[in-house]
């Protein structure tokens, strides 16, 4: 139902699944469930769900044709697959696209490189996580991160729902915020609409949508020329922050080619490991060699001491004193210089964090936004430490921890798969060869179908997989990508039910459900460890395939069986045994797998027997897992990682006489105006998309529980508009309104609250959704040009310029 | 006598939702039978705006209206307190949805039983709805099934933050029991006299 | 407080506001109407010996209103249960009243539908059986409306009363009627009867809306939809204007001039007045917000008394 896993129990009666609930052994929800969990069965024995192999009769696709669809068996719709795949795969395997949505199997999104197609036609993080991902990674190599539940007493919650309505296993997550809440935590939540965490929070701060790094920046102000309130300590010992840095922006490399800091004492510079270095300077400009040098931390200065309380106020609409205020409250709550013992070993204690999210870095330069945010949480020295901001990990494989150069950690920002290295023109169509450092970018895939002169493709995609995934849903521009997919010669999904997408698909193979299927899983758990088990609980109800045997079959049918095997080998973890690894040649069903799986991790007495009877393995993380795994190793402050990349890229480029904007690759976050920013006329509102709790992708909207609750709260009853707004506009609650930005509209009936910035038209996802009637698709409001991405990390700007007007009386309906 | 309860912390509720489901999954409710639900409540104006969840489920009222009012005695109380409807008994006059205060009653048309949540029946509700009975008048049981066994309600157990507390009022050391002294508990409309068996604390 | 600042959710079962009982309308508006007419019109043709309106009466109730409430009831099949809680429930109470009228009225009338061999000792007891029914039939919707806690606007002994004077106004114009229409000598004193109950009925109404402001918020709001909402027309305009004083012109157009137009006239807004007065009264029957609204009413919710 989301991506995530908490444990759950199920209740079969005569067959039929009648109730779910939270598994009360499992440590990562304790007995919770969110609403979504709870009504996971209405999946399974949804009338929309796919029941057989089906084939499209009628070859006319689009919006109102009837695709006639024809049942057939799977061996007619596998020899289809091949077909069409087969000849693909011998002569140029990149013609092939897929699209991947299945986060739980997340191991399956290696199938389309182990085929030799390097594309991802889909979203992945353009308006989440393609920001924030990469800074963690580059951070402290974790995927994900949230503040220390158990510690934390001052959480400044920026543009994140954790603990109150979505992101990381919401249903553990909510119990720990309201228990660490009524132990007297400070919630202060800075977001532009009152929500939950909003109006759960001690205090409110809206915010103008896409601002939220003025904000930070504001803050750091206030903490480093006004309050003085920084962990200058942590800057010094754990971080880069001392390192000198060069006229490139990068290290200033000793001819023994390490970085170095400035020794006060020696009034000279020094490798940053000399033994001989007794103190460090954190601040001040130097000349070493005749060349002049600054430490990063001095660089970080030169650009804050730009960004005043006042001057960012005007951004972000945050009064000065508020920041003023925020900064000290947070600074002081921080405890810098206190220390802690847990488990026998002394951490620093850092009980203040800034916690933030989509909100605050889906946007154009979400790169420096997601940087500026993480900097206040490592200028308190709170990064994983008890209290502070703490990584996640991806899953069970857990952080990456190996030392990098100069005795920084070594950077992972790639963690779902390995770097591509640049090559011109690109092979993918999402340009990942561009993105040394970012995530993939499906949205640029969509406009390279559709202009492939502009990105210089020397190919032509003919087939599209679609494999859980519903890109003309899920992606930016959705009249954009149902173009594309008529650039396709043949579209194959495989999914549970009928969606917009697979409407457009040629042939369908039909998935079990979740709970009829066998999966063993660990997904970005903020504070657990370990696998646990989704077992099927009952038999297919239809003549489904697991769709990793699917991807299986397909792969011996195409003859690459080989290279898939050894793909899973690696992903699920089997290569810590040799006996484990699975033969090239041989089919392995699911559970087979899983069974491997679990004993790579647990030993041979842990395979899948053990976890059908036992159903999890997940712990507590304990102190040392959690904080400072990486103890020893120095984080960076300055970002010279992204700045070196992007020198490369630059070099890269030279040459092909190809324009590609690098100029986002930045270590230091600054306040640029971006496409979205400052005084416009015609389209003067902002628009943002919302998540709940009771819905995850668009995809839960078709579950009629869930529809049906959204239609009704208060959340997602309509476009919320604040009231002194719609009054500007000549609109009462419930009017038929129409929202339209530069790159398209959408309709709904306005729903009025208070709980809003005024600058604002908030569209929950709820009204985006793909349930029966088609709601008021967010989506259509964004562009999917390049203009709107970050080129560093790939999000995508998910705020819209916007104007509204009611639909009757000016003449639109 | 044991007189069943509930406090709901109105200060941990984060109005997930939840318990509106867990309610809908446990007892199979048809569509718009919210037994479980919350409401959002907002005051003050932007930016001094104060939104609160409130979640709402029967009271199981000790002086309950909607018993008094049903001429057929298929409204009833048990000893423990749970006001309960008797599928076999009820004409579906709708006099006690009217008496109810809090609107926690609600009517099954015969047809919404033929069409379910999908426009046709599934499996699903094939085996729920066996406890249904079109023209007549749902309501919460307090999970009485669950109840009966020692188990806490459903829309209690799966309540992520523990905003649901269920117990015997009539238990002065009970988890509500103490919560209502402690943190000053306020029974809903509490004017109308109905003397609800639910609690609110802020 | 006005109508622009009530905050009325309708059915919604999220946001916090008055809701709206959306379950007694049309039928119910029609049983009670039917019952309150029929067993007026029953007493009064029994006071005044108006066998041919007694009979009618019985026939509005016997048929009229029991058809209402087979209709609306969710398993009509299992009516007869209703008469089980006669200890607590008005609306028990009321049908067995209605039942018993209709029997009792029916043995009471037997000798005059011919039936001579019904003893008049019989014939008289089983009348005063009837009329006393008949008594509980004219009020016991009031009584069922006050003890319908949840919507506080009825929840007042202003109720009975109503029912009852709007019974026999109902009761005496129908007479009127069958007196005028089967050519019978008309009552000059039951003209000025039907006068004052108009006055009278005028007077009751005016209460219920005067005595709201020292009730409570539900009350002031469900008042505030009669008065200045999206009811106003219904009920001021018909049940009001043109049920009372509407009717009060016609009938004293009738006494002066012996119209018998006018007074039919009369009769239909009299009784078209009735069912619209006890009809907007249903449907303003507001449900207070879980929790005390603050004032004035801000944010979500429609506006100005617009159920949703
Ligand atoms: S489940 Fe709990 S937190 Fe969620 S809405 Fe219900 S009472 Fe509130
Ligand atoms: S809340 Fe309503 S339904 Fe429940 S006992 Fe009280 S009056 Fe009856
Ligand atoms: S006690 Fe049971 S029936 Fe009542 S609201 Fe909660 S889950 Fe629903």
């Amino acid at each position: 139902m989301c991506l995530h896993g908490c444990g759950i129990r199920v209740h079969v009666v005569d067959g039929i699944v009648t109730k779910i609930e939270g598994d009360p052994t499992n440590p990562d929800n304790l007995g919770k469930l969110c609403p979504k969990g709870n009504v996971g069965m209405l999946r399974l024995y949804d009338p929309k769900r796919v029941k057989a192999p089906m084939v499209r009769t009628n070859p006319r696709k689009g919006p109102g044709e009837d695709p006639g669809w024809k049942e057939i068996s799977w061996d007619e719709a596998m020899d289809l697959v091949t077909q069409k795949l087969e000849p693909i795969r011998k002569t140029d395997p990149r013609k092939l696209v897929v699209a991947s949505g299945d986060f739980q199997r997340i191991f399956n999104w290696a199938w389309p490189a182990a085929f030799g197609s390097p594309h991802f036609f889909s979203t992945v993080g353009q308006y989440c996580g393609a920001a924030y991902h990469p800074i963690n990674g580059i951070t402290d190599t974790s995927f994900a991160a949230v503040n220390d539940y158990e510690y934390c007493k001052y959480w400044l919650q920026v543009g994140a729902g954790d603990g109150f309505s979505s992101h990381l296993h919401l249903s553990g997550s909510a119990k720990r915020m309201a228990d660490a809440r009524m132990n007297g935590m400070r919630v202060v939540t800075v977001e532009p609409r009152m929500s939950p965490a909003a109006a759960k929070a001690d205090e409110w701060v809206p915010i103008r949508p896409g601002t939220d790094r003025a904000f930070a920046l504001g803050l750091m102000h206030s903490l480093v020329f006004e309050h003085k309130l920084y962990d200058a300590e942590f800057l010094r010992h754990r971080t880069n922050a001392p390192y000198l840095i060069g006229p490139s922006g990068t290290y200033a490399l000793s001819p023994g080619g390490k970085a170095m800091v400035w020794d006060p004492a020696a009034g000279r510079a020094r490798e940053w490991d000399d033994p001989e270095v007794s103190e460090l300077a954190l601040e001040g400009r130097y000349e070493v060699d005749g060349v002049e040098c600054a430490t990063g931390f001095q660089l970080f200065l030169d650009v804050l001491e730009r960004h005043t309380p006042e001057r960012m106020e005007e951004i972000c609409t945050v009064p000065a004193a508020t920041m003023r205020r925020l900064a000290y409250e947070l600074g002081d709550a921080a405890h810098i210089g206190e220390t802690i013992v847990i488990e026998g070993k002394e951490y620093p204690y850092r009980p203040a964090a800034v916690n933030y999210y989509r909100g605050a870095v889906a946007h154009k330069d979400g790169g420096q936004d997601s940087m500026a945010l993480k900097m206040v949480n490592t200028l308190l020295g709170n990064i994983d430490v008890p209290g502070g901001h703490l990584g996640v990990p991806l899953d069970l494989r857990g952080f990456f921890i190996e030392p990098g150069e100069h005795g920084m950690l070594k950077p992972q920002p790639h963690i779902l798969h390995p770097p591509v290295p640049f090559k011109f023109p690109a092979d993918s169509l999402q340009m990942m060869e561009w993105f040394p450092l970012g995530m993939d970018a499906g949205h640029v895939a969509v406009d390279a179908v559709l202009n492939p002169e502009r990105y210089r493709l020397d190919y032509t995609p003919e087939v599209l997989l679609t494999y859980h995934s519903n890109p003309v849903w899920n992606m930016p521009a959705p009249d954009k990508v149902r173009r594309a997919l008529e650039k396709f010669s043949y579209i194959i999904s495989i999914d549970v039910v009928v969606n917009p997408t697979t409407e457009w698909a040629d042939l369908i193979l039909p998935d079990h459900t979740y709970l009829e299927s066998t999966l063993a899983v660990s997904l970005e758990p903020p504070v657990v460890k370990g696998l646990a088990l989704r077992q099927a609980v009952v038999p297919p109800l239809y003549d489904t395939r697991d769709a990793t045997e699917i991807l299986i079959d397909i792969a011996e049918r195409c003859g690459f069986l080989d290279v898939w095997n050894g793909f899973l080998s690696f992903l699920l973890g089997l290569t810590v045994r040799d006996d484990l690894v699975l033969a090239p040649d041989r089919k392995y069903s699911n559970e087979e797998l899983i069974d491997r799986m679990c004993r790579a991790a647990y030993g041979d007495d842990h395979g899948l027997e053990w976890f059908k009877a036992n159903g999890h393995m997940v712990t507590k993380r304990n102190a040392s897992e959690t904080y400072l795994p990486y103890d020893g190793l120095r984080i960076p402050f300055y970002y010279e990682t992204i700045k070196a990349a992007g020198i490369e890229l630059k070099e890269r480029f030279e040459g092909t006489g190809y324009e590609w904007d690098t100029t986002g690759y930045v270590p230091l976050p600054a306040w640029s105006d971006g496409p979205i920013h400052g005084d416009d006329p015609d389209y003067p509102l902002y628009a943002i998309t919302f998540k709940t709790a009771e819905t995850n992708f668009a995809e839960t909207m078709s579950i009629p529980v869930i529809s049906d609750l959204t239609k009704g709260a208060a959340q997602t009853r309509g476009i919320l508009l604040n009231p002194a707004t719609a009054r500007r506009y000549g609109l009462a609650d419930g009017d038929p309104i129409e929202v339209e930005s530069r790159f398209g509209r959408l309709e709904g009936s306005a729903a009025l609250t208070e709980g809003l910035h005024p600058d604002v038209v908030a569209v929950a996802n709820a009204l985006t959704g793909n349930g029966r009637k088609l709601g008021a698709h967010f989506n259509t409001l964004l562009p999917s040009e390049l203009e709107y991405t970050d080129l560093f990390s790939g999000a995508l700007e998910s705020v819209a310029r916007v104007q509204v007007r009611h639909r009757v009386k000016e003449g639109v309906a | 006598m044991t007189r069943w309860g509930m406090v709901i912390d109105l200060a941990r509720c984060i109005g997930c939702n939840a318990c509106t489901v867990a309610c809908k999954t446990e007892n199979g409710t048809p569509p718009d039978h919210y037994w479980a639900r919350v409401y959002t409540e907002e005051r003050g104006t932007f930016p001094d705006t104060k939104v609160t969840y409130v979640p709402a489920l029967c009271n199981h009222c000790e002086d309950a209206p909607c018993v008094t009012v049903c001429p057929t005695g298929a409204s009833h109380q048990r000893a423990d307190g749970i006001v309960l409807v008797d599928r076999d008994k009820c004409i579906g006059c709708r006099a006690c949805m009217v008496a109810c205060p809090y609107g926690n009653r609600f009517f099954l048309r015969k047809r919404d039983l033929k069409t379910g949540y999908y426009g046709e029946r599934t499996a699903y509700e094939d085996a729920k709805w066996k406890w249904f009975v079109g023209g007549t008048v749902t309501k919460c049981t307090f999970c009485v099934h669950r109840v009966d066994k020692g188990l806490e309600p459903a829309c209690v157990v799966t309540c992520p933050t523990e905003a649901r507390i269920f117990g015997d009022l009539a238990d002065p050391e009970s988890r509500p029991s103490v919560l209502i002294r402690k943190r000053n508990g306020k029974q809903p409309l509490a004017e109308m006299g109905t003397n609800p068996s639910v609690y609110y604390v802020e | 407080m006005s109508a622009t600042n009530v905050v009325v959710i309708g059915r919604s079962q999220f946001t916090m506001g008055y809701r709206h009982q959306q379950e007694w309308s049309w039928l119910i508006t029609t049983a009670f109407f039917l019952g309150n007419v029929g067993a007026g019109l029953f007493l009064v043709s029994y006071a005044t010996g108006l066998s041919l309106g007694a009979g009618i009466g019985l026939l509005i109730v016997g048929v009229g209103k029991s058809a209402a409430h087979l209709l609306y009831l969710g398993r009509p099949e299992r009516f007869l249960r209703v008469i089980v809680r006669w200890r607590t429930s008005w609306i028990s109470r009321g049908l067995i009243a209605m039942g018993l009228l209709l029997v009792c009225g029916v043995v009471y009338l037997a000798r005059y539908l011919g039936a001579s061999f019904v003893p008049h000792d019989v014939t008289v007891a089983f009348g005063v059986a009837a009329v006393i029914a008949a008594v509980v039939v004219m009020v016991y919707d009031g009584f069922v409306l006050k003890a319908s806690r949840g919507t506080p606007l009825w929840n007042t002994y202003l109720m009975p009363v109503l029912a009852l004077f709007y019974a026999l106004l109902g009761g005496t114009t129908l007479t009127l009627v069958v007196q005028a229409g089967s050519g019978a000598t008309t009552h000059a004193q039951l003209e000025w009867l039907e006068i004052a109950l108009l006055a009278l009925n005028g007077v009751l109404v005016g209460l219920v809306i005067v005595t709201a402001q020292a009730r409570q918020a539900a009350v002031q709001a469900a008042v505030a939809l009669l008065t200045r909402g999206p009811m106003t027309r219904v009920f001021l305009g018909v049940a009001v204007g043109l049920g009372i004083g509407g009717t009060l012109a016609l009938v004293g157009v009738s006494i002066a001039t012996g119209s018998v137009a006018a007074l039919a006239v009369a009769a239909v807004t009299d009784l078209c007045g009735h069912f619209f007065v006890f009809f907007s009264l249903l449907r303003v029957g507001l449900h207070p917000p879980l929790r005390p609204l603050p004032q004035p009413v801000a944010g979500h919710g429609a506006q100005a008394g617009v159920s949703r």
